[in-house]
């Protein structure tokens, strides 16, 4: 019994040890640990500098978009095609050059993924930037800024894929997706001519230092009168494109390869361009490579000859065309082996690292405001200052090209015809022919003409859209569902 | 009696420690002259008068030099009745003389000033060496650890490794033989000073110790589902990581040995895959120590230790026994235990094997002729694809357009070639293998050591690569004092990496780009530099040579580690003790990589010479409190286990890159001439918990045993910081029933059941918070400047806890005559939910995927382990065997159980849907290949297809075919695994053969998508000599036509073409090995010598084309399991080795 009471009394001393153990050796505090490298949502989006950076890394966003925006442009039309067709990997551009496009490729996953990150970027910015305190000026640049982007990124959305969802306000809960469904494409043409007018009234005309670059007010409304031109609404896209050009600033250079100079960025007749910086920061561009032809040595890496201008394409220049020998030149393999394979030279530059050049690429410049602007004259009936703005780009001293003039163009459907010549050869590889194929709705008859396209392919009626991504479909088989024809 | 020569005796037994005289005293009983009593009268007496009497008296006899004694002095002793040893210290006083008896001697010295403090009587009656070996009677084996007593005292040894021991009794002693798991033995010393004892297993009792979650159990109690591997299953394997040497030997656990990388490690899966986005490598928890390291195929955390240092290995399988580890138990335990010192004088061993490997198969592949054959066919039918009307397969080169449908003039004759180079040979290398170890263990029965030292190198079967490790072990044990028990135990290492670009697709990996180079193709052009496969303006597609990509890039990993821990031991009652452990596990780690300007000059895809040093330091350090209860009353038992643990993880990392080498010379970073990239980051998890467990038996009989955990972990989301994890498990021993003995041939019967929960906590350190990314940009004009952006990477999600796994396992150990036959079988069902998942999402939301605890699996099995000892004469064979069933299924995903499909280095190859297992591959079913045109015409198709492709199969029935046909293909998951152990002992020889194997595992064989795409760009398997020609040469019929620019879904997507049976027999190991007799050693100062020769990996039976069936390239994913992708080779290894002991 002595001996039971020893035991309890030693338990005792030894429990509260134990327990004093535990008080002392460690506290709730021991399991709350916050992220020691990086920022965490939770702490960040507190100050000015926090939206600054946020806004930057909208911009960012549209980096990876743009990489590829050419095969959607360009392969996809009669301008350009793919030095190599074989092999899994050429097989996904290949799909797009002959319009028998896969909706599990990789490159229309992607695209859908890069424009959506884009637009959430934008959305936690305008949702959260007026629960800080900011000046009002800066709080107006970055919310128009951030208006500015989501609108591009939804054109280019419902461009390629057509009716998509509507996503207007940061996502929290992961499985909102779920719920989410696709819209109209006028619901989302909507928004877009919401925020680029909201874009317009608050963003200021033109930057200094090294804020050159960003978004302006005139380039929220040159895209704006493309979206109206894209949209059926001419009148409104003469309209907000003569403000563009009357007040606006910008003009025309006289060197046409200077459009392209990487160290020429953001010149005066560039509206806006997405921005690309080599130095292996994950911010260059791969262009070059991606453009240079296939099995050539002329930049370090991997080239691809992607873009390639077709013989359709070259066929398109005037003879006099100053501007062909400063879009296009042709490479020949020291061996015999390749002979005269033609390329597109306006995004070749110097590379240090493969995949990591300074190329940036332009959305929006001058000339094709002015061609836009013809464009609306055009359907508006007004065809002599359609061809005023016509030869504005075309008779301009850097094209080698003279005006045309009244008796030339003696129809609208010569002017119309006239004008989409222009495009085509001004604006050649930048990003625009499948999307002008598309609004000028002749991409069936233009396509299926174009000797590129292999025996036994048709250009339907539902090509003018891309497939929506099956892994989206996947995911939410009620609310996604595919386009017609795929 | 007192004589000088006996004298000599006790100083020589005094330096020898071994009592010469010992030989010649009777086997009377020696007392000590304490219990010794003798009447005594003597008047004017010399000592030695006094001497004399006691010798008439007793049978002692006094040794002593005469001149140490003083013959003047006298002394009176009254009549009395008195022990001897009273007396002697009377003399002492008297006549300033120490008493020291030994045996029966009493030795007798003058006490002078030098040895003033001497002890007047110092008695030691322990007379008697006796010393011998303790064996088995099963195998004649030195039975380690065996308790020696001296019956009816304290006096007493425990015998070494070998068996061997040695111990001073009093004469007439009776010796006790004592051990776990033997029948005790008592025998008589007598006149014996050698004594060796035969022990015979007792079946009975049966007490094998066995380690479990923070503490130990006797095997017979335990009601959970615990395998235990022993050390002498893991000697003999040639393998730098003890993971490796698993394989096979355990019910219910899959090894696979996914790659032969130097020091590479393995994947581990016990009971099947119970996560999606966690891990799904069980925790190892390694002396104590939970250890939290990232493991991939190619750097195995355990390949710090020494495998010969591990003393057993126990797998903690079901949730009752994992359940102690709480939110870290569900995908098992696995504990490692280190070899630790025994009482006993040092013993040494070494241990050394040198061997070599070779590559266990060569895929077969096209020679040169084969290979220009296939090319000239599928350039013509890409020729003829392009219009098939004009065009024909005889058109000259001259009037066809397109690289791809033109055939390279040096291949227009195949019969020009021959076989071509042999890239296998190329990039394969005889590679050596060394193993030295150096162990001492000793003690004495208050500490107890073991030290050892290793080294260890590997040369890799891929040129260039390789692994080297010197390993240290201390384990250091000490009885402070009664009550206070303390320990260290050090695991230092060193190890060194070879790395090389062994996996992957071909355009960044030595194995398929081997496999795909061309053989027309030789290593090296005429003026010495590398060739390439590079034939411009052909659409063949740049291979870089994959001997440069070995030798011209220079990766070197090299970790420090240092797992180190004290622990103290107080014991507070007989019953009750309370222990304290403190660790730290430390690991370094130096990485170097450099691509050389030779490599660069080669390759496109490599614009100049760059490098990396990355440099990382992880230290984890844990405090561990238990109280540990144990007493019996009656025929009640209880232990019951209190504990509190802590546990933190830093880990920092720097990286910088560089590049700019003007030259080779100089491959550390300070040759660049322009840094690229710098970084530097740093990551930390914390862990707190609470811990107990409660073990009640009644009369051996009815078992109970309960756990219960409480984790807290910085990992999870504010909401879910803290979790509990009970088990309860119950065992019923039939065969102690009254009822049940004698039953048959049943020696043993136990029922067995449990129920438990555990969790998995590896999502990463900060998954419930959003993270942002850098994400920069340029503004300005000119070239522009760089801005920083910020942007979200993850959502944030408070709510995010560990996955939750519920596991009830029932099983029955049955015992056959004697325990001959002992097996063990369980059925388990265990139900993960709340599944970490990282699932893709609506791209809509801006996030490709979240992390989310959705979803439920399920994984039953079925385990059966075996062991049989067939034969047991002079002749033993006995055999263990394992056999596991596992069936994975999802039961619930997201919120409308919509699949996800993964990418395993492609897109959509896996599937993962309600109804199927993790991870399903997925894509198109073929459906034979079309012979005719009509056939074509006759049902739906993909839209291009000719005569030789593959015709899909309509899935859905719906006359069209496209990505909704798209269906599960294949089956990841073997329907069974076993694992068979033969081990043969004639006299001195043994043969051990371990077989291990898998059945109806399919593969996903991804680099068929070039070396089996049957285009001509890439060599190819060659099987495709087995192609589709013509409807009159329709080959294999599984093989499509040969064609460049591959139709229909030839070479697209994933399909069925590209899944191949996994199945596979592998005879592990083979080990011949030969003991050196005793007699052969009496003359050599060996205890101990054995020889032996093994084979590793010595035969695979499958159908499987890629080198390895056990290939799981991105293993680490649960989605996307059983791809091969190219992955470094396994070997078959030829060891000869030596253990030595002295």
């Amino acid at each position: 019994m002595k001996n039971h009471m020893k035991i309890m009394e030693n338990l005792k001393k030894l429990l509260l040890a134990f327990i004093a153990i535990m008080l002392f050796g460690c506290s709730e505090e021991f399991i709350e640990l916050a992220p020691i490298s990086d920022a965490n949502i939770n702490n960040f989006y507190k100050t000015p500098t926090d939206f600054e950076n946020a806004v930057n890394g909208i911009y960012a966003s549209f980096q990876d978009p743009y990489n590829e925006f050419y095969i959607f442009s360009g392969i996809r039309s009669d301008q350009g095609d793919i030095q190599n067709t074989t092999g899994s990997f050429y097989q996904q551009y290949d799909e797009f050059d002959q319009f028998f496009i896969d909706p599990a490729n990789p490159i229309i996953q992607r695209t859908w993924t890069n424009y959506y990150r884009t637009i959430g970027r934008a959305n936690t910015v305008i949702d959260r930037i007026d629960g800080i305190t900011i000046s009002e000026s800066l709080a107006n640049r970055l919310k128009g800024e951030a208006r500015f982007l989501r609108a591009l990124a939804y054109f280019d959305l419902v461009r390629i894929f057509g009716d998509v969802p509507l996503v207007l306000n940061e996502v929290n809960d992961p499985l909102a997706g779920l719920e989410q469904e696709r819209n109209a494409t006028s619901l989302v043409y909507d928004q877009i001519i919401a925020d680029l007018n909201e874009a317009a009234s608050l963003l200021p005309d033109s930057y200094s230092g090294n804020d050159v670059g960003r978004a302006t007010g005139f380039a929220a409304k040159a895209l704006l009168g493309k979206v109206y031109l894209t949209n059926g609404e001419p009148g409104l896209a003469e309209t907000t494109l003569k403000d563009v050009i009357d007040n606006g600033g910008y003009s025309l250079l006289d060197d046409y390869e200077a459009i392209y100079d990487i160290d020429n960025a953001n010149h005066s007749e560039s509206i806006f361009e997405i921005q690309y910086k080599s130095g292996l920061n994950f911010t260059g561009s791969a262009f070059t490579n991606m453009f240079a032809p296939g099995d050539s040595k002329i930049v370090p890496g991997d080239n691809q000859g992607f873009n390639r201008p077709t013989a359709d394409f070259l066929d398109s220049y005037d003879a006099n065309d100053l501007r062909k020998d400063e879009s296009v030149s042709f490479y020949s393999s020291g061996d015999g082996a390749i002979v005269d394979e033609p390329y597109t030279i306006k995004y070749m530059s110097d590379l240090e690292n493969p995949n990591d050049s300074d190329n940036n690429w332009i959305v929006l410049r001058y000339a094709d405001v002015l061609l836009m602007y013809a464009e609306a004259l055009l359907e508006n009936g007004k065809p002599a200052e359609a061809i005023d703005a016509l030869n504005e780009v075309h008779a301009h001293p850097r094209t080698g090209l003279t005006a045309y003039t009244s008796t030339e163009l003696s129809t609208d459907a010569l002017i119309e015809q006239a004008i989409r010549d222009e495009r085509k050869v001004e604006l050649a590889f930048e990003g625009h022919r499948w999307f002008d194929l598309v609004r000028w709705d002749i991409y069936q008859e233009v396509m299926n003409a174009h000797t590129g396209l292999r025996p036994g392919v048709t250009v339907e009626e539902h090509h003018r859209l891309f497939p929506i991504p099956q892994a989206e479909i996947d995911i939410n088989p009620d609310g996604i569902t595919q386009n017609n024809g795929y | 009696m007192g004589s000088f020569y006996s004298l000599i005796g006790i100083v020589l037994a005094g330096i020898t420690l071994n009592l010469a005289v010992a030989s010649d005293v009777s086997s009377q009983d020696v007392k000590s002259v304490k219990d010794a009593i003798i009447e005594i009268e003597l008047s004017n007496a010399s000592a030695e008068d006094i001497f004399k009497e006691i010798e008439a008296a007793t049978n002692y006899e006094f040794v002593y030099f005469r001149n140490d004694i003083s013959q003047s002095h006298k002394l009176d002793v009254k009549k009395t009745r008195t022990s001897v040893a009273d007396l002697l210290l009377r003399v002492s006083e008297e006549f300033n003389l120490s008493f020291r008896q030994e045996n029966k001697f009493i030795s007798v010295k003058k006490i002078s000033e030098r040895n003033i403090n001497a002890k007047k009587l110092e008695i030691i009656i322990q007379t008697r060496t006796i010393s011998g070996k303790v064996t088995s009677m099963e195998n004649d084996e030195g039975i380690p650890g065996v308790n020696v007593l001296e019956k009816d005292s304290n006096n007493g040894t425990v015998t070494d490794v070998n068996g061997n021991y040695s111990l001073d009794v009093t004469e007439g002693a009776t010796l006790v033989f004592s051990s776990v798991g033997y029948t005790s033995e008592e025998v008589e010393v007598g006149n014996r000073s050698t004594i060796d004892m035969v022990l015979a297993t007792d079946i009975q009792q049966l007490q094998e110790l066995v380690v479990v979650g923070y503490g130990t159990q006797q095997r017979r109690d335990i009601t959970g589902s615990v395998a235990s591997v022993k050390s002498e299953d893991l000697q003999d394997l040639p393998v730098a990581s003890v993971d490796q040497a698993l394989a096979g030997q355990v019910a219910g656990v899959q090894v696979q040995q996914t790659s032969g990388a130097p020091g590479g490690g393995v994947s581990i899966r016990v009971r099947g895959v119970g996560s999606i986005s966690a891990d799904t490598e069980p925790l190892y928890v390694i002396n104590g120590f939970p250890v939290d390291r990232n493991f991939n195929n190619n750097i195995s955390p355990l390949s710090q230790l020494n495998p010969n240092d591990i003393e057993s290995i126990e797998i903690l399988k079901d949730a009752a026994a994992a359940a102690i580890y709480g939110s870290r138990g569900s995908n098992g335990v696995v504990l490692i235990t280190t070899k630790k010192g025994a009482e006993g004088k040092a013993v040494f061993n070494f241990d050394f094997f040198t061997g070599v490997q070779e590559p266990a198969n060569k895929i077969g592949l096209l020679n040169a002729r084969e290979f220009v054959e296939l090319t000239n066919e599928a350039r013509n039918n890409a020729w003829v694809d392009i219009d098939p009307v004009n065009n024909s397969a005889s058109d000259p080169m001259g009037i066809r357009s397109g690289g791809a449908n033109i055939v390279p003039p040096q291949f227009l004759n195949p019969n020009e070639w021959g076989e071509g180079t042999d890239w296998q040979d190329a990039i394969f290398q005889n590679g050596r293998m060394n193993n030295f170890q150096l162990g001492a263990s000793g003690g004495n029965e208050n500490t107890k050591y073991r030290l050892s030292g290793g080294y260890f190198s590997q040369e890799g079967l891929i040129i260039e690569s390789g692994f080297e490790r010197y390993s240290f072990m201390a384990n250091i044990e000490s009885q402070a004092s009664e009550k206070l028990k303390i320990g260290l135990s050090l695991v230092p290492s060193f190890t060194r990496n070879d790395l090389v670009d062994s996996d992957g697709p071909f355009t960044g990996a030595i194995v398929t780009a081997a496999l795909g180079m061309l053989p027309t193709e030789p290593i090296f052009n005429d003026d010495g530099t590398y060739r390439n496969t590079d034939i411009p303006g052909f659409n063949v597609p740049f291979i870089a040579n994959p001997v440069a990509r070995a030798r011209e890039i220079d990766h070197t990993l090299e970790r420090y580690n240092l797992l180190s821990n004290i622990f103290a031991e107080f014991t507070i009652t007989n019953d009750l003790k309370f222990k304290a452990m403190l660790g730290i596990d430390y690991v370094g780690e130096q990485e170097q990589r450099y691509v050389s300007n030779e490599f660069a000059a080669i390759d496109i895809r490599t614009a100049q010479a760059a490098g990396f040093a990355r440099s990382a330091t992880g230290v984890n350090w844990l405090a561990e409190y238990t109280l540990n209860y144990n007493k019996s009353f009656g025929k009640h038992n209880l232990s019951a286990l209190l504990g509190y643990t802590a546990q933190r993880d830093n880990f920092r990392l720097n990286l910088t890159e560089g590049n700019g080498f003007p030259n080779d010379l100089v491959t550390t970073l300070s040759g660049a001439t322009e840094i690229t990239n710098g970084n530097a980051f740093s990551t930390e998890w914390s862990l707190l918990s609470y811990l107990g467990r409660v073990n009640y038996n009644y009369a051996d009989k009815y078992l109970v045993t309960a756990t219960l955990r409480r984790d807290g972990s910085s990992r999870f989301g504010a909401g879910n910081k803290w979790g509990i994890f009970p088990s309860v498990s119950a065992g019923w021993r039939v065969t102690e029933e009254p009822f049940f003995q004698n039953v048959g041939p049943v020696s043993d019967l136990k029922f067995k059941a449990s129920y438990g929960q555990t969790g998995n906590f590896n999502i990463g350190n900060y998954g419930h918070i959003g993270l942002m990314t850098n994400d920069n940009y340029a503004f300005g004009s000119g070239s522009g400047n760089l801005v920083s952006g910020l942007a979200p990477a993850t959502f944030s999600n408070s709510a995010l806890t560990w996955e939750k796994s519920e596991q009830i396992n029932v099983g029955v150990d049955l015992g056959l005559f004697e325990d001959r036959i002992f097996m063990t079988a369980e059925y388990y069902s265990t139900t993960t939910s709340g599944l970490l998942l990282n699932i893709p999402i609506a791209k809509a939301t801006g996030f490709a995927t979240a992390l989310l605890n959705i979803g439920e699996v399920a994984n039953r099995g079925f385990e059966l382990a075996l062991q049989s000892k067939n034969l047991v004469g002079e002749f033993k064979w006995s055999t263990s065997l394992n056999f596991s069933a596992n069936r994975n299924e999802v039961l619930a995903l997201g919120q409308n159980d919509d699949p996800i499909i993964s990418a395993g280095l492609r897109p959509g190859t896996h599937i993962t849907r309600v109804g199927e297992p993790l991870g399903s591959f997925y894509g198109f079913q073929f459906d034979g290949i079309y012979q005719t045109e009509d056939e074509i015409a006759a049902g739906p198709s993909w839209g291009n297809e000719r005569p030789g492709d593959f015709k899909i199969k309509d899935v859905d029935g719906n006359d069209v075919i496209n990505n909704d046909d798209r269906t599960i293909i294949g089956n990841p998951y073997p329907d069974f695994i076993y694992g068979i152990t033969n081990r043969f002992s004639y006299k001195n020889f043994d043969l051990n053969i371990i077989i291990q194997g898998s059945e109806g595992n399919d593969i996903i064989n991804l680099q068929k998508r070039f070396i089996g795409n049957v285009t001509g760009a890439f060599n190819n398997f060659d099987e495709i000599l087995q192609r589709w020609r013509s409807p009159e040469e329709p080959g294999n019929g599984e093989v499509p036509r040969a064609n460049r620019s591959p139709k229909g879904r030839n070479n697209a997507a994933p399909n069925s073409y590209r899944v191949e049976d996994g199945s596979f027999l592998r005879v592990r190991n083979i080990t011949l090995a030969y003991n050196l007799p005793s007699s052969l050693l009496n003359n050599i100062p060996l205890t101990r010598t054995r020889v032996y020769f093994s084979v590793q990996n010595a035969f695979t039976f499958t159908n499987y084309q890629g080198y390895n069936p056990e290939v799981n390239v991105t293993g680490n994913n649960p989605l996307t399991p059983g791809v091969d992708y190219g992955t470094y080779p396994v070997t078959r290894v030829f060891t000869l080795g030596v253990n030595l002991g002295f």
